[in-house]
């Protein structure tokens, strides 16, 4: 009967690693990575993955090997053992060597997704908007859509004072981002009301959306899901799933509802057939919807 | 409940049961309330559940509860209401009131051998200052637009913009849900953001500040007794890890709660007067309602705010800790392993648990060269942690392991709490964190902390020290078929939260169904509603223990389970005044495995048989 507790703890254990193991099969696991930089923030989560999972086991392991071993029985004596400080400093440093380890391998890849210029480890340069970029798109938050922003010609001549004005020329979308494949792509985040969370899956890409600042992201994506057929003007999926976008910080009732879609163009040519297209369209029928000023020119800065 | 007064007049019922200034009385009121109140939290979960099982479907029976408008569903808006006010109720009125209000004022003066607290009036208000705070809570469903929405967090500017906030005055948005059975009916407080971030966020800030001011109340008395009241030989050193665990978690509370109750006080001020403390400079505009223009800072929130909660967050852990040494080293009948490796970890814990907070704030648009620092203090928390866990298992090592309920309810402490402290760190990894931000992961983590963890340490508790509040023993057999049933249901209701995380799937989504790379994890959402019901439904046992268990459990004497510490040598239940006799105190509280007639000496017993003192 004493044997049963270690063994409850055992099962429970084990069931928690049986669908860690069945999970990616199932497809309950990382979505499709599309991102230039996925692939680090992948690695890096399957270095933390078998990290943790090398000291889940072992902690689990003991526990649950102590469960059974030191059930109280006949003639088994506890002993009286007060401590062990070598044993002590081999639980603290390993523990910390590793951890100090994981730490440090993190800091290239979020200096990439963060426009973090290292040359050295300190000082770091915040290169902010200056990086390069082959597009520029303005995305603003508001509930519950996300409203797109496109420059003629991909790259304003002043991108934050672009950013943060409204021009009828653009090319006004809701809920649609486009870009195309390998494309530098950098996006200037706003929001007109409370704060939203502009979430890419695939991209591995997440920032909240402040009032009163522009913030910027960027990415790079290395896969392409549509091209478009200038003869019939429709956009023709290439990939299985379509990418989605989603929002991730609170923002009220409707908050599930600000989804949007991804459209990856198979290169800059088709690209800039759809935008042309899209563009003459909007003349025709639609009257854009301005974007509100909302940010006092902080010039992409954080 | 028996209490015998052994000490001058004999006081009114009143004064002895509900206004009393007896620290025991006011431990025993706190788990009481906790108890309702995590049965009113347990409720909303469940509620939430439900929705994110079957997000199409019409409630059955329950959704006859909603108002007309919403046709037998839970309109989006309740939805964010619940997980509002569920986790704003089991934080502040569950678990930080039963970790500090009833093990705080019910064990420190008797582990550390003192007649009472040093302010008994204080603490007595200490627990009264809740009740406002739990009336208004509960009130604030009922107002108009019903209770706050913004999330346990409250971030502006989804919850400070009001109507006052120099909003045009405008009707009431079209479609917008109001309770039918609303009181406090004012137009000039609805806020365009939310229905709930109106009156309803008023609310949540004023009863927020009272369990501020009773957690303020009860620090200081606890740091002032621990520090002034000890029993003649209780040097600190000495101390019970329970009483190490309370004092820092004491002091970790009287640092941070004023910055706490700032924030609230501020996002008040918004919310009343019209003050921009966290309204940007061009203001907002919700469709065609524009603010004024503001002045602040809608980050400086988030700073405060997780100035205070990250500490909170190990203000919800570490009394869990210390209860769950004790009692490991009780029933494992062996001297704690590394006494004090364990009380500097806890120093440890507290100290850094300042100059972490950033964490929660990776995707904030806080400066990303914070965020590297942020990172690699947080990551070093997980090495105390870690020391704690080991000096855990090596405690059980070479152990002979009696497994009560308290020891079974302690032990899952140790397993869980190694789930939640490794999860952190995927979390704590900036460049994954981005990803995991606000997904499931979060809650995953969230609930191996608090709910598998630190409500595991707290059963076990109320378990372990049961006999001396009420002079009786709980039912072993109801309390392991409770364990063993909240473990397993426990498990399956919140591991699979990792793989939702993994998926991508966000936090705090309504009906998460209409994104298509979520959809093949919707199965699992109903297998952890089902779960979470069973889990639920489990919890009854436990209230059913405690009455039951209060009226007719068998009598305990003064130290059943041959403990070592003071509070076992007082009489079960303890008399106002708790010892006959100030106990003196010859040595540390973890004498176990001597040789000899008893294999334990108690840290006030007087003979020096063959005695191996350690300090
Ligand atoms: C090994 C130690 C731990 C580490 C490294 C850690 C790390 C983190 C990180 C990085 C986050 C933020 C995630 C995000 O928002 O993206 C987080 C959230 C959280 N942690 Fe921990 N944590 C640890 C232990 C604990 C403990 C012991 C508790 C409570 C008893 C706790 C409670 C919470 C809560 C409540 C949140 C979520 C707050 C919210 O957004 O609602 N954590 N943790
Ligand atoms: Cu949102
Ligand atoms: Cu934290």
């Amino acid at each position: 009967m004493q044997k049963c507790w270690g063994l409850l703890f055992a099962a429970v254990n084990i069931a928690a690693i049986a669908l860690f193991a069945i999970s990616p099969a199932m497809g309950w696991w990382l979505p499709r990575n599309i991102a230039s930089y996925g692939a680090d923030v992948d690695h890096l989560f399957n270095l933390i993955l078998i990290a943790t999972g090398f000291f889940f086991v072992l902690t689990q392991g003991i526990l649950v090997y102590v469960m059974i071993r030191f059930a109280a029985r006949d003639g088994l004596k506890a002993r009286n053992i007060h401590g062990n400080t070598t044993l002590e400093l081999v639980w603290t440093l390993v523990p910390a060597s590793i951890l100090i380890y994981i730490g440090f391998a993190q800091i290239p890849t979020w200096a990439k997704m963060k426009y973090i210029e290292i040359d050295t480890l300190f000082p770091v340069t915040y290169k902010g908007s200056n990086i390069e970029s082959d597009l520029h798109v303005t995305v603003l938050g508001r509930q519950w859509e996300w409203r797109m922003r496109y420059p003629q010609g991909n790259i304003p001549a002043e991108p934050s004072v672009w950013a943060d004005s409204g021009n009828l020329n653009d090319l006004h979308l809701v809920n649609e981002l486009h870009a195309w494949k390998d494309a530098r792509v950098k996006i200037h985040l706003k929001t007109q009301d409370v704060i939203h969370s502009f979430f890419l899956p695939n991209l591995r890409l997440k920032q909240d959306a402040l009032p009163g600042k522009i913030m910027p992201m960027w990415f790079q994506p290395i896969e392409a899901n549509v091209r478009y057929n200038p003869r019939t003007k429709v956009l023709e999926e290439i990939g299985s799933l379509p990418w989605e976008i989603a929002c991730a910080e609170l923002c009220g009732g409707n908050h599930y509802r600000m989804r949007g879609k991804l459209f990856i163009h198979e290169s800059k040519q088709d690209y800039e057939l759809w935008f042309a297209d899209a563009l003459k369209n909007q003349r025709l029928h639609e009257s854009p919807r301005p974007q509100p000023i909302v940010a006092a020119g902080n010039g992409g800065q954080p | 409940m028996s209490h015998n007064d052994s000490h001058g007049t004999k006081p009114g019922f009143l004064s002895t049961y509900l206004f009393s200034e007896d620290h025991k009385i006011i431990g025993i009121q706190f788990l009481f309330s906790g108890l309702i109140f995590f049965a009113i939290g347990g409720i909303l979960a469940l509620l939430v559940r439900l929705q994110l099982a079957w997000p199409d479907g019409n409630l059955p029976y329950i959704g006859r509860w909603f108002p007309q408008s919403w046709g037998g569903k839970m309109s989006p808006e309740f939805y964010t209401m619940l997980f509002t006010m569920h986790a704003s109720v089991m934080i502040f009125f569950v678990i930080i009131p039963w970790l500090t209000g009833a093990f705080g004022n019910f064990l420190i003066p008797l582990m550390i051998g003192a007649r009472d607290m040093a302010f008994p009036k204080l603490n007595m208000l200490s627990y009264w200052v809740m009740w406002p705070a739990f009336i208004i809570i509960m009130s604030s469903f009922f107002v108009d637009g019903g209770a706050a929405s913004s999330g346990w967090t409250g971030y502006p500017t989804l919850s400070n913009v009001g109507a006052e906030a120099g909003l045009e005055k405008s009707l009431p948005k079209a479609g917008d849900p109001s309770t039918p059975y609303s009181i406090l009916k004012d137009d000039s407080y609805n806020s365009p953001a939310a229905p709930g971030a109106g009156m309803g966020q008023i609310f949540w800030l004023v009863s927020l500040i009272f369990v501020g001011i009773g957690s303020m109340m009860g620090s200081v008395n606890y740091i002032t007794t621990i520090l002034n009241m000890r029993a003649p030989g209780m040097n600190l050193m000495r101390m019970p890890l329970t009483v190490w665990s309370l004092f820092i978690t004491a002091i970790l509370q009287a640092l941070a709660l004023p910055v706490l109750t700032v924030a609230l006080m501020l996002q008040l001020l918004d919310k009343l007067i019209a003050t921009s403390f966290f309204l940007p400079p061009g203001g907002l505009s919700f469709g065609n309602w524009h603010t004024t223009p503001g002045g602040g800072q809608p980050l400086l929130w988030q700073h405060l705010f997780w100035f205070y909660s990250h500490p909170a967050v190990y203000i919800m852990i570490l009394p869990a800790m210390g209860v769950v040494s004790d009692i490991i080293a009780t029933f494992a009948r062996k001297p704690m392993f590394g006494y004090k490796p364990m009380v500097f970890s806890m120093a440890t814990i507290a100290g850094l648990g300042f100059i972490v907070w950033g964490h929660h704030m990776f995707q904030s648009g806080m400066d990303p060269r914070l965020g590297t620092g942020f990172m690699l203090a947080t990551i070093l928390i997980a090495v105390p942690s870690a020391i704690k866990t080991f000096n855990w298992l090596a405690t059980l090592w070479g152990a002979g392991i009696l497994y009560s309920t308290a020891m079974l309810n302690a032990l899952a402490f140790v397993s869980m709490f190694v789930i939640g402290g490794l999860s952190g760190i995927f979390m704590a990894a900036t460049p994954v964190d981005v990803y995991f931000h606000d997904t499931y992961f979060i809650v995953a983590h969230i609930h191996y902390v608090l709910f598998m963890s630190s409500i595991f340490g707290i059963f076990a508790g109320i378990t372990f020290w049961f006999p001396k509040m009420f002079g009786k023993l709980m039912n072993e057999p109801l309390g392991k078929i409770h364990f063993a049933l909240t473990f397993i249901f426990g498990n399956l209701t919140f591991f699979p939260m990792h793989i939702l995380g993994i998926g991508g799937h966000p936090r705090r989504y309504y009906d998460p169904t209409i994104y298509q790379y979520l959809e093949n994890l919707q199965p699992l959402n109903q297998f952890m509603t089902i779960s979470a019901i069973l889990l639920g439904l489990t919890q009854i046992l436990f209230v059913i223990n405690i009455f039951y268990s209060v009226f007719f459990g068998p009598k305990a004497d003064k130290n059943p389970w041959n403990s070592n510490t003071l509070e076992w040598d007082a009489p079960s239940p303890p008399p106002h005044g708790n010892f006959e006799q100030i106990p003196i105190v010859s040595r540390g509280p973890y004498e176990y495995a001597l040789e000899g007639p008893s294999d334990h000496l108690m840290q006030s017993a007087t003979t020096g048989e063959g005695e191996k003192t350690h300090e």
